[in-house]
């Protein structure tokens, strides 16, 4: 199975197979003939190619955390087919919370027409009131809050419809 | 002000805080509760109270603002004491008033003396009228029309303050006499914003200071002694992230000295409780006050540490009417202690508050290691309140020790779910300068782009695996090749 | 199960020279595959790049899983044909695996004449479908083709007909097929993508209709874009002959590997083991196989270095001896193995009719590994009744349900190509080696009595032909002869499976096997043997 995992800015795709050995990840940089035992408790000992180490991994949803040799890290899951669907669509996005926080006003409509630069969604957070506004114009396929919602970091408020 | 024993204390505070006070006072026999806003995850202390006592409003922040919500949480459940925590209304004097009136008791100093030390103008006037040092400056609501012209006089450069400020909200540094109208303007606005008051005074900037704080405690019996020195020098816009006792800049008379002067402006503002002073403190060994805190600090457990004192203890036997009973000469100071931060903030998103799940949480353990932790795993961290999840405390026989002990705890803690300073943390204590003791407020941002942590490579294969193979999906996906093709491999013909 | 013992010396010269030799065919024919694979006008891949378009191997590699193998079939199809304009027939067919599944693949390369199904295109795809009917494997289908050649209509029809009733035998049989429809679908091709299970289109160069917008206009005066008449998004909201609505190829693929993924495992029939390497070098295979089909060796020295540990339990050792029987396990999978040491005689004969029901009593598949000059002739021979004793062999043939595969390692003539499973002989896949030759009859034979009609011809028509007519007569006839009985010359003509370098046989059979265990055997049930 094929996946791109996004590690701060750069996007790294990788396949899983099973190999003779045991489980080979395809990488750019080369297969790695891999392993990942649990230890209980969230712990594992990981090892890839001839590097090896102790790690505490978690996942929630698409997003994993790895604690590994003093550091956090998070990578971001993502199906080439998603990504695939992305890249082929213009327009078809939408804009996104730029900081978690709360929903205090929803200004459009799904419909609405809308120009680059109009308010879409005010929001607060750290006691600062944030006006989300359209990156380009288009028409509202949806809206994804209401006033009140938490909503977090990145989170996708209002959706484009696609001008293909 | 009683003189009464506490039997049944609530707790007005929720996080780390909470959790620190709860643990002291249920270890004397004090039945405890804790309040707790419905749309909040608690944490630790509703785990650790005897009862959780609910508060309403629009926001959960705004139902633990509320006195009236307060009083009548403590008054349901039949509270004798409240303990404020910090923040919230731990400075507020009308939660000491209202309390009073309904003969409960507070966990604090008197509000006079909440009064006069929350407004810093009348506070630091208290102070320099009483022949303590404090920074030139300059007052608006003295004379509003000259008050640019006498804020230059001060001498550049300078800081705008909010009269009503704290935390570092609204601040703003001036070195050219240009901007100063912009600034001034920009902080009044802010003050109104934060506070409701857009009252402002400037005093002297002092560059590359350090900020030395000193624990004070007072009972109600007219008896003062400090606890030493606590340096909170590693800020990040004013926020504290790394605290340590005794301060590395200070030598024994200077030491000597501004602890002396914080006995004295307490016992001057007839301090009752414990209470912080705070001082800047220049390159040239001058130092200057700068506002007290009429609460408990976030920071105050590396004094515990070097002390051996609970300071909780003795705001709860203060508060019952008990003498102190020790005099200055019985506190003694053995070894270092730091404490750490960790926050749910992003320092790759600008420190952002990060919000999440807590999906795995690690604490670290060992000699010399404490931690004030409010959260427990699995809990769900919101963007309501501060971002404080824990403070790890160390202590060692030497500052050494302890950094290697304070470097040995990040190593064994972890906190995965949500995004926090954890590593950011490390990176300060790998640092060199931190390392000397040789820092500023100004610290930080002067070692911004090393303390990113650029530099450092993720340790990509290890990474990527662990995220492949932790992929139930990619697993089974991968387990699903036949046996044969995994052992033939990529071979073509 | 014991070990082969090799009599082969690998430092003597003659081995080494031999080696040399043998390698030097393989590396002409890997040449030529090569060519056949990639060579293509310039102009042809300008086109397919401004189109957007991906060449078609590049598909096969988004589409196929890295780490896993592909067994091409038929790879130099029609490459001596057409002028050269349908290298490999225009066609990609093999098995590969996607998304952990075996899967007959089927791709059209558009990389010439549009990637115009010439009249060997249809007989290949129609091979590639028969496997998958036999297999149970389920087909991708990466569809781009220009549609029939337009100079040989007549001799693309009637097999091109063949593809879509194979289609709907396999849907029929439950094994479903995915189309990503990548250029155009006209006419019959049109049927390609409507039989399939799953259908995707990549919008703007994906169409699908029964005739293009020139055949519309013409037919009816109606004046209709591609995009309209059959586009991927008229199909996926209007007609609903296609499925999903992508916009790159490679979202299309990605897609098709997301439905492949979606497929039911089969279950795996046959007696498997641990794979285990064979014990002896393979690549000794060079200098122990002969250049010269005339030249004996040992059938042993070769089951020795395809099977695992080089262990063989060899049936009948001392009977029938120029037909080496038993049983072996080649990548785990126990197999019965039949392979020639010469001239079939009557005991040979025999023994491999019995070896034949003993494999099938047992469910065990069969490799047939081919060299032999066929039935032994005279009249001591036929006394004893060689062409009854043949004609058991393939009467036990016929009744066995067990698949077969087969390899022509040398020299397979006459009936013996017959008795040994060749291609008419329902193999589920053939394949030969490249130095191999196979015909009615031997090279020199043929040559000679072909020359030798003609000759009679000659004289007949011309009494006054000159010597160096004569000879340059006999000389032409040879060369035809020995052109028309080569390996290359078969496969090119889609008679087999595809010519494999003897070192790629190995896995070429693990997959064979692999694939042949997805279908559960029958129980045999034989005709009348003449006694």
């Amino acid at each position: 199975m094929k996946k791109i995992f996004r590690l701060g800015d750069t996007e790294h795709a990788c396949s899983l197979l099973r190999g003779a050995e045991g489980l080979i990840l395809e990488t750019q940089g080369g297969p790695l003939l891999c392993a990942l035992q649990p230890l209980g408790a969230a712990r594992y000992r990981l090892g890839a190619g001839d590097e090896q180490a102790e790690a505490l991994i978690a996942r929630h949803g698409d997003r994993i955390w790895v604690r590994l040799r003093g550091r956090t890290h998070v990578l971001d899951a993502v199906d080439p087919l998603d990504a695939l669907t992305a890249a082929g669509r213009h327009g078809g996005d939408g804009a996104q919370a730029p900081m978690p926080g709360t929903i205090v006003s929803v200004l459009v409509q799904p419909g609405a027409e809308v120009k680059a630069g109009q308010d879409l969604v005010v929001m607060e957070s750290m006691k600062l009131e944030v006006t989300i506004r359209a990156p380009h114009d288009g028409r509202i396929a949806a809206v994804h809050c209401a006033p009140g919602d938490q909503v977090t970091l990145k989170f996708t408020l209002v959706s484009f419809e696609a001008t293909t | 002000m009683t003189a009464a024993p506490i039997r049944r204390l609530l707790v007005a505070n929720r996080g780390e805080i909470a959790a620190r006070i709860l643990r002291t006072a249920k270890a004397q026999g004090i039945e405890c509760a804790v309040v707790r806003h419905a749309a909040e995850d608690g944490g630790l202390a509703p785990q650790l109270a005897d009862a959780v006592v609910p508060i309403e409003g629009a926001t959960p922040v705004a139902a633990y603002l509320d006195v009236a919500q307060i009083v009548g949480a403590a008054r349901r459940w039949g509270a004798d004491a409240v303990h404020p925590g910090y923040g919230f209304l731990s400075e507020n004097p009308a939660l000491a008033r209202a309390l009073d009136a309904a003969g409960i008791s507070f966990v604090g100093p008197p509000p006079e003396v909440t009064e006069l030390m929350g407004d810093k103008i009348s506070a630091r006037r208290f102070v320099a009228e009483r022949g303590f040092p404090v920074a030139p400056s300059a007052i608006e609501a003295d004379d509003p029309g000259s008050f640019a012209r006498r804020a230059l006089a001060v001498g550049l450069p300078i800081l705008i303050k909010p009269a009503a400020g704290g935390g570092g909200k609204g601040m703003r540094i001036v070195r050219s006499a240009e901007v100063l109208e912009a600034e001034l303007a920009a902080a009044r606005r802010e003050g109104e914003r934060y506070f409701g008051d857009g009252r402002l005074f400037v005093e002297r900037y002092v560059e590359r200071p350090r900020h030395i704080e000193v624990q004070v405690l007072g009972d109600q019996h007219g008896s003062v002694v400090h606890f030493g020195e606590r340096e909170c020098s590693v800020q990040r816009r004013f926020q504290k992230i790394i605290e340590e006792t005794p301060s590395p800049a200070l030598d024994a008379g200077t030491r000597a000295r501004i602890c002396e002067v914080a006995v004295g402006i307490a016992r001057a503002a007839g301090y009752v409780g414990a209470g912080t002073v705070e001082f800047i403190f220049g390159a040239d060994g001058q130092f200057y006050f700068l506002e007290m805190n009429t609460r408990l600090q976030v920071e105050h457990p590396v004094t515990e540490c070097v002390t051996g004192f609970d300071l909780v203890a003795e705001q709860l036997r203060v508060a019952a009417g008990e003498p102190l009973g020790y005099a200055q000469a019985d506190i003694g100071f053995q070894g270092h202690a730091i404490e750490l931060r960790l926050c749910a903030e992003d320092p790759a998103q600008g420190f952002m508050p990060a919000t999440g799940s807590l999906l795995v949480l690690r604490e670290p353990a060992g000699p010399g290691v404490r931690v004030d932790s409010g959260v427990v795993e699995g809990q769900r961290v919101g963007s309501d309140f501060d971002s404080l999840l824990a403070k790890l405390i160390v202590h060692g026989r030497s500052r050494s020790q302890a950094l290697a002990r304070a470097r040995q705890a990040l190593a064994d803690t972890a906190c995965l779910g949500v995004a926090t300073n954890l590593d950011y943390l490390d990176r300060i204590l790998a640092h060199p300068q931190f390392a000397a003791g040789d820092y500023s407020t100004a610290f930080l941002e002067e070692q911004a782009a090393e303390l990113g942590g650029a530099a450092e490579t993720p340790p990509i294969a290890l990474l990527l695996a662990a995220a492949a193979l932790s992929d139930g999906h990619m697993v089974a996906a991968a387990a699903d090749m036949p046996r044969l093709y995994a052992q033939m491999g990529a071979w073509r013909n | 199960m014991r070990r082969i013992q090799t009599a082969i010396d690998p430092k003597a010269p003659a081995f080494r020279d031999n080696a040399a030799r043998m390698q030097a065919v393989v590396a002409d024919f890997k040449a030529l595959q090569e060519r056949v694979r990639h060579e293509r006008p310039q102009r042809d891949i300008e086109r397919l790049r401004r189109q957007n378009k991906l060449l078609v191997r590049e598909r096969l590699d988004l589409l196929l899983d890295p780490g896993a193998p592909f067994l091409e079939l038929s790879s130099i199809a029609a490459y001596d044909q057409f002028n050269g304009e349908a290298p490999g027939a225009n066609v990609i067919s093999g098995i590969g695996v996607v998304s952990g599944r075996e899967v007959m693949i089927h791709a059209d390369d558009s990389s010439n004449k549009g990637g115009a199904w010439y009249p060997l295109s249809a007989p290949k795809i129609v091979r590639a479908l028969e496997i998958a009917i036999e297999n149970r494997l389920p087909v991708v289908h990466l569809c781009d083709s220009a549609g029939g050649y337009l100079e040989d209509l007549s001799g693309v029809y009637v097999m091109g007909g063949r593809v879509f009733r194979h289609q709907c035998i396999l849907s029929k049989l439950g094994v479903p097929q995915v189309a990503v429809v990548l250029g155009h679908c006209t006419a019959g091709g049109a049927y390609v993508p409507a039989l399939c299970e799953h259908t995707i289109m990549v919008r703007g160069t994906g169409a699908v209709f029964l005739g293009g917008p020139p055949l519309v206009k013409a037919a009816t005066g109606e004046e209709v874009t591609v995009e309209a008449l059959g586009g991927a998004d008229m199909h996926t909201t209007v007609s609903g002959t296609a499925d999903y609505a992508v916009d790159s190829e490679a979202e299309g693929i990605a897609l098709a590997r997301e439905l492949v993924a979606g497929f039911s495992q089969p279950r795996k029939h046959f007696d498997w083991a641990d794979a285990e390497a064979p014990y002896y070098d393979p690549r000794e295979l060079y200098g122990i196989l002969p250049v010269d089909y005339k030249v004996q060796f040992d059938i042993r020295e070769v089951i020795a270095r395809l099977v695992d540990g080089s262990r063989f339990q060899e049936y009948q050792p001392g009977y029938g001896v120029t037909l080496v029987c038993g049983w072996a396990r080649l990548w785990g999978c126990k197999v019965g193995i039949l392979g020639n040491n010469g001239v079939l005689f009557s005991d040979s004969s025999l023994k491999a009719a019995h070896f034949i029901q003993l494999c099938n009593q047992i469910g065990t598949p069969m490799i047939f590994l081919q060299n032999t000059t066929g039935y032994m002739i005279g009249r001591t021979y036929e006394e004893r009744g060689i062409t009854k004793d043949g004609a058991k062999m393939l009467m036990a043939q016929a009744g066995s349900e067990v698949p077969k595969f087969t390899v022509v390692t040398s020299g397979a003539f006459g009936a013996g190509y017959y008795g040994m499973c060749g291609r008419s002989w329902d193999p589920r896949l053939i394949f030969s080696w490249p130095q191999a030759r196979m015909g009615v009859m031997g090279p020199e034979q043929a040559g000679n009595t072909l020359a030798d009609v003609k000759l009679r011809q000659l004289r007949r028509e011309r009494p006054d032909a000159s010597d160096e007519e004569v000879a340059e007569l006999r000389r032409r006839t040879r060369e035809k002869s020995e052109r028309e009985t080569s390996a290359l010359w078969f496969s090119a003509r889609v008679q087999d499976d595809g010519v494999l370098d003897p070192l790629d046989t190995r896995n070429a059979l693990g997959i064979a096997l692999s694939c042949a265990a997805n279908v559960p055997v029958a129980q045999p049930r034989y005709g009348v043997y003449r006694m």
